[in-house]
């Protein structure tokens, strides 16, 4: 059951931090900007880094850090400006949609549901020492993480190493992949005198239009272009 | 520990809320992965806390090796998102339904 906590310090910080969380959060879904949604979750990990550390876990604050808001949205931040001044990126923040209060109720409720069953649960009394690992390293400490890797989780750290290298792999075929038709485009246009460049263009632009054309026709429902959003919402 | 943990795990049950809502409401497929992040450290919240409470260290491990899974999900998901943008598609959840059954 929830008790009303009593050293107001800590209280305090934890509240302090639980907002922010909470404030970063609700920013990243929603603010109309994506540039804005990742500097929310920013807010979000660093608030997060130090409930961490609140729970006694340096290691994890310090991974939270350095992975999340160090890299992850690093790497968001950098597609964002490369993918640039794309007009379907702002505006449309929010599915016009009958669906959409659907959506709210459902994430709502969950969210009660989740409550609902924490109010309820009967928690265990959290230790007040701290216990130390085998070989005697200090709870949370970068040491102790790597004694726990390195004996007990040996096959999930190998797994993990695994699916980052997967995942490097996944990444940069992707990126090949994507770039396929774009440099075929300009080894084109290299080759070609100025008239001939644009008419290229052209016809690449109607090739993509018509095949377009031809998805939407072949019955995708739910299609945002104007006229049947206006029927829908 | 002057806070109970029981305040951490219900902020988890509240951010994890908060992130189903975006991956169901917005249509940017960037936003989308925003959201799924922000369920993942939900899930990594609940998850030291619970460690923290035991005065145990699975859960540590657990955490970290979601960080791990998350970071190559980014790299996965964005890949995904500028070769649809080399493609000159738009990155509109609704839009992209060419596996839609």
């Amino acid at each position: 059951m929830i008790d009303v906590p009593g050293a107001p310090f800590e209280v305090l910080l934890f509240g302090l931090f639980a907002l922010l969380a909470i404030f970063g959060a609700i920013r990243v879904v929603t603010a109309s900007d994506p540039f804005i949604s990742a500097l929310s979750l920013l807010f979000n990990f660093v608030s997060l880094g130090v409930l961490y550390l609140m729970l006694d876990q340096p290691f994890v604050a310090l991974a939270q850090i350095l992975v999340y808001a160090g890299a992850v949205v690093v790497l968001f931040l950098f597609v964002i400006a490369y993918l640039g001044d794309r007009r379907e990126l702002a505006g449309d923040a929010v599915r016009a949609r009958m669906l959409t209060p659907f959506a709210i109720v459902g994430s709502l409720a969950l969210g009660a549901m989740l409550m609902g069953v924490i109010i309820a649960a009967k928690f265990p009394s959290t230790l007040d020492e701290l216990p130390k690992t085998k070989a005697g390293f200090t709870f949370g400490s970068p040491r102790a993480i790597g004694e726990i890797f390195l004996t007990d989780y040996v096959l999930a750290f190998e797994v993990t190493s695994l699916v980052l290298l997967v995942a490097v792999i996944g990444g940069i075929v992707l990126g090949l992949t994507g770039r396929a038709r774009h440099d075929r485009l300009r080894k084109l246009m290299q080759t070609r005198s100025a008239d001939q460049q644009k008419k290229l263009v052209e016809q690449e632009e109607r090739e993509l239009k018509d095949r377009r054309r031809a998805q939407r026709a072949g019955g995708v429902t739910g299609s945002s272009t104007g006229t049947t959003k206006e029927t829908t919402s | 520990m002057t806070v109970d943990p029981v305040w951490f795990v219900a902020l988890s049950a509240v951010l994890f809320a908060i992130g189903a809502a975006g991956v169901l409401v917005r249509r940017n497929a960037l936003v989308v992965l925003l959201s799924i992040e922000i369920m993942l450290n939900a899930g990594n919240l609940a998850l030291v806390g619970f460690s923290r409470v035991h005065g145990a260290h699975d859960g540590q491990v657990f955490a970290i090796t979601v960080m791990a899974i998350a970071a190559s999900e980014v790299v996965v998901g964005l890949g995904i998102v500028v070769a649809l943008s080399h493609m000159r598609r738009e990155l509109d959840t609704d839009e992209l339904a060419e596996l839609h059954g």
